[in-house]
């Protein structure tokens, strides 16, 4: 220290690290008081600095360890798939009454759009008689497994700004993501695995970007690591040529103990975080290909799900999660791209690109919820199913125009979205929408809630579950969300 | 009067604080320290009696408004007008004679005595009766989540007394029944509920006060319950507005009405909750913290089942190397309630160890190898869930599952367990759902049926 090269060294930024170890300590003052339970609170506290990824207890005992979101990105169609309208066909190809379009914007649609009817056949399935269509034929044996929301409502009506809101409370960017929020609640299980995971397919990553699975203002160790299921899991995880694994280790050694050294100097706790984080990274490129590779699943699974190895797939995918959640992955989080039925093409018809869709999605989802069961995982593992909003009962006439494809376009009011396992019963449909399934009549539930409802599984008070940011705390649900107790087990 | 009336509520507290602190100063004074007090006394009392005096009269008032349990009215009534009138005794007792000593304290003591009783009195015609001690650790209760009763026949049930009267009863009666009778309602029974409270009728539709105050979101001013107690679920609600549209029929069946497949619905998301904790009910003491100790730093996950308790859930998630730690492990044997190791193979010690831990209710030795006969399956007799999927469990063990009569969930995929096995254990627990997994979907044409334009 008495060597003055070393004020060359010492910059604004230095300055700033070293009076925050004094306002640490001070900080470090309040955070421990002398007496009782404030204590251990604060011990906690700290223990949530130091190793933020260490498994903590909920808040009450949980009714699912781990959450599997399937999100259908560009909203897929409740009215083709799940909410049965058949008053709605009788309406096909009759002008939109007035009332429907007053004070309301949409997307695409202009002027006065006509009403479309249901494409697809419906039926009840199962004891519980809840309507599946045939785009989804084998989900539909397993109806009875699932908890249907027919009445869901968001406020946002284009994708980025939706998928934001259904995934971090918020169409605004900045806000941590729902795993973000269960991992910095839980911590992660598996040492050797980060607790958020994040699979993309369809050909494209949603349109709201990494945000939606970013950490916000929580500490960005929360965020969600996307991994892939062709080529490197994660991407910069593996060896550059020349290195091997050895040299690696030696390495991350060697920067640990100059970090370790910083450490000593600074005593900034986010130190030690990168240190660990070091260490995981290196333990993580033997765990991630290991629990990534779904070569060496039996043929029976890869012929329940309709896997095909080294490809990009939502069938691969689902495989994976499977995998992912039973090594203690806390959060997974699926998106499949290509949902967005505005019928301007035939890979956007309801009645075309649509259902290719469905099929793409039917076999693995179905197979998932199967797999999970029989591996007694399913008890555990809550897996929701939704898109970012509905469809319009009307069909689309972008720019007022007779279009050649039938589509429908962004719909706020009313959608499904169901979900199973983890403590959610089975074999309910709550809500229900009106005759056209326009606007939900009964069981009309917000974003907000479904979200309250994912932490209330997990054993988390979406009202408490705080973390403090600009002067105020933050939760994940802002100032609304109620749990949807009625489909709760 | 009505006017007068409504200043009882902040006159009341000057007599009690008043008459209260001559009492004290009555003692205090004997006490060479306050001698000075002795000439606070009488002014006191004399203010405090005019207080008394006063509260009882618009007391008399305000009870004219009514929507007050009468019989808790009758005592607090003959009670302030016993205050006031020992007040003035004592009052008038003071100003002749200070020198009376016993007479005096007797007067007091009684004095403070109706004080107390009045004002405990009062506040129990505001509050309600048990308000004061609702909270008490003496009165905890254990909060149950509200659940209809179990029905076998929905159809030939009474929509009012097997659905709504419960409701109301959960979530309504603390304020509007005998107990209370806030905005002069009453919903206890069927002529209070025809007869509405002082905002209008109850029963006519959705815009009838009982469906319009709950159906309002809960921020309203006038939503019911108010948003400080706890709410009632969508369902109920729905039930409750049901029943009005339905005609709002005190006698009528389920089966008989119009909307009967609605109400079913909403009771059948109502009923269905009752899946208890599968935690024991006893407390438990803390676990060793040695222990836990050991079992953190040899890779385990030993996590409280939730914040502040004291069970446990352990999972060898991240253990690679079991040596040493079956003894940390057997001295939670109280606390482990759920207890994890997966794809492991597993030394005997560690399965020994399993076996003695008495309050385990959920157990998953899933893909792990381990011996059979190390597992002692009748000293876990709680055992709710048990996951043997992917391991080489023999049939003999079978024998031993049977046992556990309070087993609700087993996991038998990919083991040597057939369809046999199955049926005679759920002959003996048909509680037990048991999953021999190997799931297959059909291949359909329509899994490959591309469609185009």
């Amino acid at each position: 220290m008495t060597d003055p090269r070393h004020l060359l060294n010492v910059s604004r930024r230095h300055f700033l690290m070293e009076s925050a170890l004094g306002l640490g300590a001070l900080a470090l003052g309040t955070l421990v008081p002398g007496c009782g339970s404030r204590k251990e609170e604060a011990l906690r506290g700290l223990d949530r600095v130091l190793n933020p990824m260490s498994p903590r207890p909920p808040h009450f005992a949980a009714r699912a360890k781990r959450v599997i979101y399937l999100h259908m990105a560009g909203a897929p169609s409740q009215l083709e798939l799940f909410d049965y309208k058949p008053e709605l066909m009788k309406l096909h190809d009759q002008r939109c009454p007035p009332s429907l379009l007053e004070g309301k914007t949409f997307a695409f649609i202009r002027g006065v759009p006509k009403m479309m009817g249901p494409q697809a056949t419906f039926h009840q399935r199962g004891d519980s008689g809840a309507w599946v269509s045939d785009c989804l034929p084998h989900f539909a044996t397993i109806a009875d497994e699932v908890s249907f929301l027919k009445g869901v409502h968001t406020d946002q009506f284009n994708h980025g700004p939706a998928q934001l809101f259904v995934h971090t409370g918020s169409p605004r960017l900045g806000r941590p993501s729902i795993g973000s929020w269960v991992t910095y609640g839980l911590g992660s299980e598996n040492s050797d695995l980060p607790g958020f995971v994040v699979l993309t397919s369809g050909g494209n990553t949603p349109d709201a970007g990494k945000s939606v699975w970013g950490s916000g203002f929580l500490p960005s160790v929360y965020q969600g690591v996307q991994c892939r299921s062709e080529g490197d899991p994660v991407l910069y995880l593996s060896d550059p040529e020349g290195v091997d694994r050895a040299l690696k280790g030696e390495m991350i050694d060697a920067i640990n103990e100059v970090n370790a050294e910083h450490y000593k100097m600074f005593n900034d706790p986010e130190t030690l975080t990168r240190i660990a984080q070091y260490e995981m990274a290196y333990r993580m490129q033997i765990s991630v290909p290991e629990v990534m590779n779904i070569n060496d699943e039996p043929e029976y699974i890869h012929k329940l799900y309709g896997t095909s190895p080294g490809k990009t797939s939502f069938a691969n995918n689902c495989l994976l999660a499977r995998k992912l959640v039973e090594k203690g992955v806390r959060y997974v989080q699926l998106f499949d791209w290509g949902w967005d039925a505005h019928g301007t093409d035939a890979a956007t018809a309801v009645d075309i690109g649509l259902r290719n869709k469905c099929r793409e999605i039917d076999r693995p989802m179905t197979a998932l919820i199967l797999d999970l069961k029989q591996r007694g995982l399913l008890d555990e593992t809550l897996v929701v199913w939704g898109g970012e909003f509905g469809r319009t009962p009307m069909k689309e006439n972008r720019d007022g125009k007779e279009m050649p494809f039938m589509g429908r376009d962004h719909h706020l009011e009313a959608f499904t979205m169901w979900m199973a396992g983890g403590g959610v019963k089975q074999g309910v449909t709550w809500g229900e929408t009106d005759e056209i399934g326009y606007y939900p009549v009964r069981g009309k539930v917000s974003v907000h809630d479904v979200q309250a409802t994912i932490l209330n599984q997990l054993g988390l008070n979406h009202e408490t579950l705080t973390y403090q940011f600009q002067g105020r705390p933050f939760r994940l649900t802002d100032v609304a969300g109620k749990v949807i107790t009625e489909i709760v087990a | 009067m009505l006017f007068l009336g409504r200043f009882h509520p902040l006159l009341v507290h000057f007599p009690i604080v008043l008459l209260l602190t001559a009492f004290v100063f009555e003692v205090m004074w004997r006490s060479h320290h306050f001698r000075g007090l002795k000439f606070s006394v009488l002014p006191l009392l004399m203010l405090g009696t005019a207080g008394a005096i006063l509260s009882a009269l618009t007391g008399y008032f305000i009870s004219q408004e009514g929507g007050y349990d009468q019989g808790t009215l009758q005592r607090h009534q003959w009670a302030g007008i016993a205050t006031a009138l020992v007040a003035t005794i004592a009052t008038i007792a003071k100003w002749k004679n200070s020198n009376q000593g016993g007479l005096i304290a007797a007067l007091f003591i009684i004095l403070t005595m109706l004080v107390v009783v009045t004002g405990h009195l009062g506040a129990g015609l505001t509050h309600g009766k048990d308000f004061l001690l609702e909270y008490a650790p003496w009165n905890r209760q254990v909060e149950t989540p509200f659940v209809l009763p179990a029905i076998a026949n929905p159809d030939e049930a009474v929509l009012y007394t097997e659905m709504i009267q419960p409701i109301l009863e959960h979530r309504c009666y603390s304020c509007h029944s005998e107990k209370r009778q806030k905005g002069d309602l009453r919903l206890d029974g069927e002529e209070f509920m025809r007869k509405g409270g002082e905002s209008g009728s109850l029963l006519e539709g959705r815009t009838g006060e009982l469906c319009r105050r709950l159906l309002l979101p809960a921020e309203h001013e006038d939503h019911m319950p108010p948003i400080e107690r706890e709410q009632p679920a969508s369902a109920e609600i729905e039930l409750v507005v049901a029943w009005v549209e339905s005609g709002a029929d005190f006698t009528a069946k389920v089966g008989s009405l119009e909307n009967a497949a609605l109400v079913k619905s909403y009771w059948n998301i109502l009923q269905a909750a009752a899946t208890p904790s599968w935690l024991p009910e006893e407390e438990v003491g803390p676990g060793d913290e040695a222990s836990i100790t050991a079992l953190t730093s040899a890779g385990a996950l030993v996590m409280p089942v939730e914040e502040n308790s004291n069970y446990l859930i352990v999972d060898f998630l991240n253990i690679r190397d079991f040596d040493g730690i079956a003894r940390p492990l057997t001295k939670l044997r109280d606390q482990v309630v759920e207890f994890r190791a997966e794809g492991k193979s597993l030394p005997d010690s560690v399965t020994a160890a399993v076996g003695g831990l008495q309050n385990l209710r959920k157990l998953s030795l899933a893909n792990s190898t381990f011996s059979v006969d190390g597992i002692d399956f009748s000293s876990v007799p709680d055992l709710v869930y048990l996951n043997l999927a992917g391991t080489a469990v023999e049939a003999d063990l079978f024998d031993q599952l049977a046992e556990l009569k309070k087993l609700k969930k087993l996991y038998l995929f990919g083991t040597r367990a057939t369809a046999d096995h199955v049926s005679s254990l759920k002959a003996q627990n048909p509680a037990l759902e048991v999953d021999l997994g190997g799931y297959n979907l059909p291949v359909l044409a329509t899994d490959t049926l591309v469609y185009r334009r």
